[in-house]
């Protein structure tokens, strides 16, 4: 039989094997007409003027437009096209940045710093393709998916105070769209993770094997981004096409010792470096998923016009450039692999000095022979980065907690190109510049004080200012919105925007735990909408196959983020509720009482009280007496007639009163106590019933059962009178004693308890002890027996002590017939305290059925143990 | 504070109301205004001339004025007060034309309140002549108190800071002063229309229609119907003629009419300025319900912010009812026990607005301490009045110190500017309780003279 089945298994198996394979194929392969999810994978690293390099990861995958509603994604992430789904998102952008990108070293017209320059913290932006009225429900519920996706407090943005709704300054512009930043946000590794699993290979091959953590983070500035856009959501029954583009910028400075050590001398020398250096790792072929994977190395417009110069001083022969087995060198700088390919820009403006980009093919390297691009710098270099045509940037103004105001500058960073790049004529050349800020509501922008400054001339606002919304932030509900549309002459040096504002003050609990940080007010976004960023690689072929570079073809507007400010506000003291409370409400009732009584004051009486009472000089005694009376009836009495006889009838009224009230109390406290007693009666009656006239260990739990053991004692005590010092100083104890006395008294040797008392009386502190001796074998309380114990020894006189140590065994034997010494000798210790609570002692137990003991809480093994060991007992 | 007035009384009134005039203008002409306008003592969300510029650009920008949460005023201070906050004149301070508005409208209310203070003296003694007890009063001083509380109130630091700090409490005080004006004088159209824009600019004087009604009821100033009696009683004389008018409704049928007139008109003017934004509830939700619900936590020098900013959010409401409960159920044992004078009772009930009301200012002080110089010859025994007086004065010294210490010095916190504002509470209420139980004396006074016990007078 085994036999047998075995081969059909494996005929099974192989059969399965090729059905399933020729579903890959045709999987993979699909039909002609259908396009393919797809993955592309490139790097592109960029030296920086100031020592630095840039590295910037592009991690691209699409879905096409399918019609099956719950499909299979071979390598899109389903996660996201989920999210797409649900939320109808159109596009939508989701930054993670530390640091701040340095527009003024690290250049603010390129495509990279236009699109991948992001401020610090979170910035979430989103496109709905939904009815108005449903966005902001979309967006909250988006937020709180990407909280959940990227491990990262995004959900903050739900509240309305957190996003808003930019009209038309925040480049993709549309009224669906929502924004919202979180400047305090920190980044870490955490939010990489779940960015690397939206890749296929994640960080195990290709080009995100180099995403070592600690060199990533050690960086000056990284971006973490995530974009998608869906396309073709139109005809129904199709889910859309999502095209998502994740990007890592990370500008590191490379270790460059080597480097220095050769030539120490040479301050301008650029670092070399390699990716093994900057990375600690290298690429070991491509991640078999991705469509392609090339690592570019971009020399910018600056750079190559610099080293053309340095070329031409040389004079030396410029073109040689030598390709030796691995090597690349140019005269001034070295490559450690022979790039595939190389492109120069193609653009008609600035044709004087093309960007270069050297293109290298991960696919043909292995784990043999990893791929570790390296540069190595020849010659000095000194290049400037193309500057946005104007440097924004933002500060604070004015001291105080009061108020304050925020200043955009735009300095004119005198690029000749930037200008260029805009095509007026020179009559009335004009800069446009949009600015779009967003303030918290807790600081109170007043927008008629904006001010414009252009080369330090105020201006009127309307000369300069084209276009302006303005969105005012309403207390705890929505933050302050402006969009400007400004209109500066091309010669504008410099430019300066002003507005003034008023700090809010919050409630206690809406600041955060460190309040006197102080807040952020997210960065504005300074855009020039007639510069474009683009670099036009002319290479027909392969640009359709690089979204990197059809990326640096689009024409996107020059953008940039100023600084996130940080505004203290004033805090209350976080420590006063309470007392404030307390203390205004008492102001309140100041107000409120004493304009009463003013008002309801009866001046002619008084006068006439206080003259009666200046005629007749009684003594102090009578007059304090007759107030008294006067207020234990509750108004303004009489005085008292001018005879003493009268303060002795108000003495014997008071002192029947009294007596009356006590007589009241003493009633009252009876009846309490035969209640008590009927109650204690059933468990004594147990008590009584069992086999062992054992001490019930009666906690003392009841309120009204210690008052009537109070009530006894004081009256006990009242009657004697025979009470000395000693035993008022040692009152407590001897209440005590008298406890256990009563208990004694009560629990079955009751004829002799009515004599035994009344001795105990007559004798102070003695007789107790016998009694007295075994409260220590009480464990039940652990503080109060030994405190006890104590008194015990103390007073215990020495020929008593015979009958003390047979009293002692007594109770021994007691005890191992107590529960606690049951469950000892079951070793069920732990359940001691369990019965304790409920008050059950082993006449109780004793009766305690399977039931009971389970709603004691007792386990099924314990429960059968006790209920066995009963039985054998019983 | 007695001192103090009786020094200004013996100087020529119109000297003192020139010299009055003449000091708000050279501060107005001290460049920024001092930085006055700008002081939690004198704007407050509600008064504060920024906020009104504020809102008057939002509205110019065709927006709502009341988008966001900066503005709450009336919108026909926004259109009548707005253009003010931009026009300027060449060489002159900013906010010049503003600043004349207010000190006309200050000049204006003490006018009035010197012409309501003689009526309401001649009543005073028209009153006692009916009880004959003018021979009584003939011996001690009397002071003309209308010129006493005109000029307390044109000098009083607090107006004139009030007035150079370009709060627009000036505005609101005036329309309270001539609602009492006219009820005094019997103007009772002019009367409902105070009424009725003192209302809508700051809701609080809404009250004040009970001792309007008193007022055109039974005149400004009737001693009780009851004296009358005991008094003819004692001689055996019953004189029908001579008893004071009773309660009549009239006046007030016609006041009632007038005020449903000028609501009416205020409401279709506030609607048709509003017309294009969120129209008369949207109104109603960021002046009333801004007033009633306390928003703004910044300060003041009232109490209510601190203990809102630091309450537990699930007793907010419960604070909130309280404390506007307090201002409501004085109000009528005050009204049974002053009705006989309802200027006073207006007085008090004034002061006590002041004292509790959302964000009070010193504009409002300045009304109160400005009513009441009406009452110097009744007041003259009442009590503290040089611990009140030195108590206004260590207060308005020190809570600009504290406020410095803690807003723009960081080194004293919160607790110091909260606790010169509990004192201030504290003094306001000690002026109030003084000042009704000295009034009530003072009645008391008379009437044990009618009674005929003259020995009890000097006690």
């Amino acid at each position: 039989m085994a036999l047998l089945r075995r081969p059909l298994l494996l005929l099974l198996l192989i059969l399965t094997h090729q059905f399933l394979h020729s579903w890959i194929v045709f999987g993979s392969v699909n039909e002609e007409g259908q396009k393919q999810e797809e993955f592309f994978e490139e790097l592109l690293l960029k030296p920086l003027p100031d020592r630095k390099l840039l590295t910037h990861f592009h991690f691209q995958s699409s879905a096409p437009p399918s019609s099956s509603n719950g499909r299979h994604h071979h390598l899109f992430p389903k996660a996201i096209s989920q999210l797409v789904q649900k939320f109808r998102v159109k596009e939508m952008e989701l930054s993670f940045t530390q640091g701040r990108w340095n527009y003024e070293s690290w250049g603010g017209f390129d495509s990279i710093p236009s699109s991948n320059a992001k401020p610090p913290g979170v910035e979430l932006w989103a496109v709905f393709d939904v009815p108005q009225h449903l966005i902001d429900a979309m967006w909250k519920n988006l937020t709180h998916t990407l909280s959940g996706l990227f491990c990262a407090s995004i959900n903050f943005l739900e509240s309305s105070t957190a996003y808003s709704a930019p009209e038309w300054s925040f480049p993709p512009a549309s009224g669906n769209l929502r924004y919202g930043t979180l400047p305090r946000e920190a980044v870490c590794t955490e939010n990489l993770t779940p960015w690397l699993k939206l890749l296929p290979c994640r960080d195990k091959a290709g080009i995100s094997m180099l995403l070592d953590r600690p060199s990533i983070y050690r960086g000056f500035y990284h971006s973490q981004r995530l974009h998608l856009t869906s396309t073709g959501s139109g005809s129904e029954g199709l889910d859309p096409g999502i095209i998502l583009e994740q990007t890592l910028t990370v500008v590191l400075l490379p270790n460059s010792q080597r480097a220095s050590l050769a030539r120490a001398s040479e301050k301008h020398v650029q670092p070399s470096w390699s990716l093994s250096s900057i990375f600690g790792k290298e690429v070991s072929g491509k991640c078999v998923l991705a469509e392609t994977s090339n690592v570019y190395l971009l020399l910018d417009r600056g750079l190559v016009a610099e080293l053309k110069q340095l070329h031409k001083e040389n004079e030396k022969s410029a073109e040689k450039v030598s390709t030796s087995e691995n090597n690349w060198t140019n005269p001034s700088f070295e490559l450690s692999a022979k790039p595939d390919r190389i492109f120069i820009e193609e653009s008609s403006l600035l044709s004087k000095n093309p960007s270069i980009l050297y293109k290298f093919e991960v696919e043909k390297y292995s784990e043999s022979e990893p791929f570790d691009l390296g540069l190595t710098w020849k010659i000095p270099v000194v290049w400037l980065c193309q500057q946005a045509p104007l440097h924004a940037s933002r500060f604070l103004m004015g001291s105080g907690n009061e108020r304050g105001a925020i200043a955009i500058s735009l300095k004119s960073t005198q690029s000749s190109e930037g200008f260029v790049g805009a095509n007026f004529d020179d009559e009335r050349c004009e800069l446009q510049v949009d600015v779009f800020q967003v303030v918290p509501w807790y600081v109170k922008v007043y927008f008629h004080s904006l001010q414009v400054f252009v080369d330090q001339q105020p201006k009127a606002v309307s000369d300069i200012i084209e276009k302006i919304h303005v969105s005012p932030s309403k207390d705890k509900v929505s933050p302050g919105v402006m969009e400007l549309v400004l209109k500066l002459p091309c010669s504008v040096t410099s430019a300066a925007l002003t507005i003034e504002f008023d700090k809010g003050f919050l409630h206690i609990d809406e600041y955060p735990p460190d309040a006197n940080q102080g807040f952020d007010i997210p960065s504005a976004i300074v855009s020039f909408p007639n510069f474009h960023a683009s670099m036009v690689f002319l290479e027909n072929d392969s640009l359709n196959q690089s979204p990197l570079l059809s990326k640096f073809q689009e024409k996107s507007p020059v953008m940039s983020y100023t600084e996130v400010l940080l505004v203290p506000l004033t805090t209350p003291d976080f420590s006063m509720p309470y007392n404030v409370i307390t203390i205004t409400c008492t102001v309140f009732a100041l107000y409120f009482g004493s304009l009463l009584n003013a008002l309801r004051r009866r001046v002619a009486e008084e006068e006439r009280f206080l003259k009666d009472k200046a005629a007749k000089k009684t003594g102090r005694l009578p007059l304090l007496l007759s107030k008294l009376s006067g207020k234990l009836r509750g108004r303004q009495s009489e005085p008292p007639h001018s005879t003493p006889g009268s303060s002795s009838l108000v003495n014997s009224k008071l002192v029947f009163k009294v007596i009356l009230i006590a007589g009241l109390a003493r009633v009252e406290m009876y009846a309490d106590q035969v209640e008590g007693a009927g109650k204690r009666s059933v468990k004594e009656r147990l008590n009584v019933n069992s086999f062992d006239n054992s001490i019930p260990r009666r906690q003392v739990t009841g309120k009204r059962q210690r008052q009537d053991e109070k009530w006894e004692h004081d009256l006990y005590q009242d009657v004697p009178q025979v009470s000395n010092r000693k035993v008022d100083a040692r009152d407590l104890r001897l209440k005590l004693q008298k406890k256990s006395l009563q208990q004694v008294s009560q629990s079955g040797r009751g004829a002799l308890s009515g004599v035994r008392d009344l001795r105990d009386k007559l004798s102070g502190t003695m007789n107790p002890q016998p009694v007295n001796a075994d409260p220590p074998k009480l464990k039940s309380n652990a503080a109060k027996p030994a405190r006890r114990s104590v008194a015990v020894e103390t007073s215990e006189p020495e020929p008593k002590k015979a009958a003390t140590m047979t009293e002692r065994k007594k109770a021994q034997q007691k005890a191992d017939a107590s529960v606690e010494g049951f469950l000892q000798s079951l070793g069920l210790e732990k359940y001691v305290i369990t019965f304790q609570v409920e008050e059950v002692d082993m006449t109780a137990l004793v009766h305690m059925t399977d039931d009971d003991l389970k709603a004691l809480g007792i386990p099924m093994g314990p429960r059968k143990k006790i209920i066995l060991a009963l039985e054998s007992r019983g | 504070m007695e001192k103090l007035k009786k020094k200004l009384g013996s100087f020529s009134f119109w000297n003192w109301v020139i010299a009055s005039i003449i000091f708000r203008l050279i501060l107005i002409y001290f460049p920024k205004n001092l930085n006055l306008s700008s002081r939690p003592e004198v704007s407050t969300p509600l008064t504060s001339f920024r906020r009104l510029a504020e809102g008057y650009w939002l509205k110019q920008s065709s927006m709502s004025p009341y988008a966001g949460s900066m503005y709450h005023g009336s919108p026909l201070l926004l259109s009548l007060l707005g253009p003010l906050t931009l026009k300027r004149i060449e060489g002159q301070p900013n906010h010049l034309l503003y600043s004349l508005v207010s000190v006309i409208a200050d000049v204006v209310s003490a006018m009035l309140i010197r012409s309501t203070g003689q009526s309401l003296q001649l009543a005073y003694f028209r009153s006692l002549e009916s009880l004959d007890l003018v021979k009584q009063i003939e011996g001690s001083e009397v002071h003309s108190s209308g010129d006493v509380a005109a000029l307390v109130y044109l000098c009083n630091p607090f107006t004139i800071v009030a007035c150079v700090g370009l709060s627009t409490s000036p505005i609101e005080n005036m329309a309270v002063i001539l609602c009492l004006y006219g009820a005094c004088s019997r103007l009772i159209p002019l009367a409902a229309f105070g009424w009725v824009i003192a209302t809508h600019l700051s809701l609080y004087p809404a009250i004040l229609i009970i001792p309007v009604i008193f007022l055109l009821g039974c005149g400004p100033d009737s001693p009780p119907r009851k004296l009358f009696l005991q008094r003819q009683q004692q001689k055996g004389v019953l004189n029908q003629a001579k008893l004071p008018p009773g309660f009549s409704w009239g006046p007030i049928i016609h006041f009632a009419f007038w005020a449903l007139v000028w609501s009416v008109y205020v409401l279709v003017l506030c609607g048709i300025s509003l017309k294009q934004f969120g129209g008369l509830w949207e109104m109603f939700k960021s002046t009333y319900g801004f007033i009633l619900t306390v928003e703004d936590l910044s300060p003041n020098i009232g109490v209510l912010w601190y203990f809102f900013a630091e309450v537990f959010e699930f007793f907010r409401n419960f604070f909130l009812i309280v404390f506007h409960v307090n201002i409501l159920f004085i109000i009528l044992p005050l009204a049974i026990r002053l009705h006989h004078r309802p200027c006073y009772l207006a007085f008090v009930y004034v002061a006590i607005c002041s004292m509790l009301k959302s964000y009070p200012s010193v504009g409002d002080s300045a009304l109160y301490l400005g009513l009441l110089g009406w009452f110097v010859n009744e007041l003259s025994d009442m009590q503290f009045s040089l611990f009140l007086f030195c108590g206004y004065v260590g207060v308005s010294l020190l809570s600009p110190v504290m406020h410095n210490l803690w807003i723009w010095r960081g080194t004293g916190n919160a607790n110091f500017y909260f606790a010169t504002a509990m004192v201030y509470a504290c003094l306001q209420i000690v002026l109030v309780v003084e000042g009704v139980s000295a009034m009530l004396n003072h009645d008391r006074k008379l009437r044990s003279l009618i009674t005929g016990k003259p020995q009890d007078s000097k006690s």
